[in-house]
């Protein structure tokens, strides 16, 4: 009698059983597979991706990092007796200031050291701003104080003579620049035409730390340091003629 | 009949029904290790997360502390970057430099039977010559052999001729190409 009943309830009672099994089999089924599709598009495709990311960011660092170091042992390298030095030198070529008496005596001399005459020369005393703006990969952005003065001056003599001129302006590392050279022929004598411009800059009192910024250019420096001793053994050779010459006078 | 022997009140345990429970149970294990592959592809996935965001502050560390060296000695990083940023102006200035002399030298040397006697030439490569001979049929051969030299002259043009006391004056206006005229390594030593 009670197996019977038992036999009846559990027969009665299976196919609910059954349904909440398939239910909850179910439900979990769902529920693990919206967690796995979750997972991979709010926490796996994520996470590749910044990966990804944080690899460029630290390639990006790394070699930040490494021109950054390189950059600190390179100043290192130098004491700053060494730096004035090579700051002394490229004013030479470079001014912070130019005087404009001074630069129309240069200009002179150098003509007269061609066998040119001056037939005009103006300079134009308002100096222009010409803000060199150097830019770099770090999103900073620094202007140069770069300043000019124009001196058009009209030359005349042998052609010769005036393009070896040009040739020594045009290979001098001094910061002068020309836009446009005439040369016309007049009767028997060359007419040269020129309008130099002389530019100038003051010093920089600050210069953000970026690894980005140029490198010191050491082939340069070096054609500056022996155009600058070129420059200074014939500044030597006149002095001396002009003292023989001196002394010669002075003897008669 | 033994006392020992007792009678069994539970119901017998079908086949069938092990085998729904054995199922059930199975699924459930199923389960959990779906469940623990999540959590173990979810930290995984983190693992490199986690490194490279150590590595990124190692090494943004690392350049705060090479800044930080680099601002103790400002007075030489500044007077540094016043030398790099004169020799940069110079480098620039040096690249846009054009030599007259070379043009010339092309021009003599192709001109006859006519004679250059005005050249005038613009940095951004513009160019005029003034020419004169003494007929038209010798200019005009003077103009092809100038236009010849296609390395030096991208193009040009007769821009004016006339007919002056028996002379042909004559104007060729064009384009140079500026990077055969330019500097070049062995020239600054010339």
């Amino acid at each position: 009698m009670t197996r019977h009943t038992q036999n009846k309830k559990s027969k009665k009672f299976t196919p609910k059983k059954d349904k909440l099994h398939a239910i909850l089999e179910s439900i979990a089924t769902l529920t693990l597979s919206l967690l796995s599709i979750a997972s991979i598009f709010f926490f796996i495709i994520p996470n590749i991706n910044q990966t990804f990311e944080l690899k460029k960011d630290i390639d990006k660092l790394t070699q930040e990092v490494t021109a950054l170091n390189k950059k600190l042992d390179e100043i290192n390298s130098y004491s700053i007796e060494d730096l004035n030095t090579l700051y002394e030198k490229t004013l030479q070529f470079i001014p912070e200031n130019i005087n404009v008496g001074s630069m129309g005596a240069s200009i002179n001399q150098m003509a007269t050291n061609s066998n040119l005459e001056i037939q005009r020369l103006t300079l134009k005393e308002e100096p222009q701003n010409r803000n060199l703006k150097l830019q770099n990969s770090i999103k900073t952005s620094l202007v140069l104080p770069l300043k000019s003065i124009t001196a058009p001056f009209i030359m005349l003599g042998q052609k010769q003579d005036l393009l070896q001129f040009l040739d020594t302006l045009t290979n001098s590392l001094e910061a002068r620049e020309f836009d446009t050279v005439q040369l016309i022929h007049i009767e028997d004598k060359w007419m040269l035409k020129l309008e130099l411009t002389h530019l100038y800059m003051s010093y920089i009192k600050e210069v953000p730390i970026s690894s980005t910024l140029p490198n010191l250019n050491k082939s340069l420096l070096s054609r500056l340091e022996e155009q600058l001793e070129t420059m200074n053994n014939q500044n030597t050779e006149n002095t001396s003629i002009k003292q023989t010459a001196k002394t010669a006078s002075n003897k008669e | 009949m033994s006392i020992y022997k007792g009678v069994n009140l539970l119901p017998k345990v079908k086949t069938k029904e092990i085998k729904k429970y054995s199922s059930i149970t199975k699924k459930m294990v199923l389960y959990l290790f779906w469940l623990l592959i999540i959590i173990i592809v979810n930290v995984i996935s983190y693992i490199p997360v986690s490194l490279e965001k150590v590595q990124l502050l190692n090494l943004d560390k690392r350049r705060k502390q090479i800044i930080a060296d680099l601002q103790q000695d400002q007075k030489k990083y500044i007077l540094y970057h016043n030398i790099v940023f004169r020799l940069q102006i110079i480098e620039n200035l040096q690249k846009s430099r054009f030599y007259l002399s070379k043009l010339v030298d092309v021009v003599d040397n192709t001109v006859y039977p006519s004679v250059a006697g005005q050249y005038t030439i613009h940095k951004d490569g513009t160019v005029s010559i003034g020419l004169s001979t003494d007929t038209f049929t010798k200019a005009s051969i003077s103009w092809h052999k100038l236009l010849t030299q296609k390395q030096v002259f991208k193009t040009l043009n007769l821009s004016s001729f006339s007919n002056q006391n028996e002379k042909i004056p004559f104007i060729l206006k064009g384009q140079i190409n500026l990077d055969t005229i330019k500097q070049d390594d062995t020239t600054h030593t010339k």
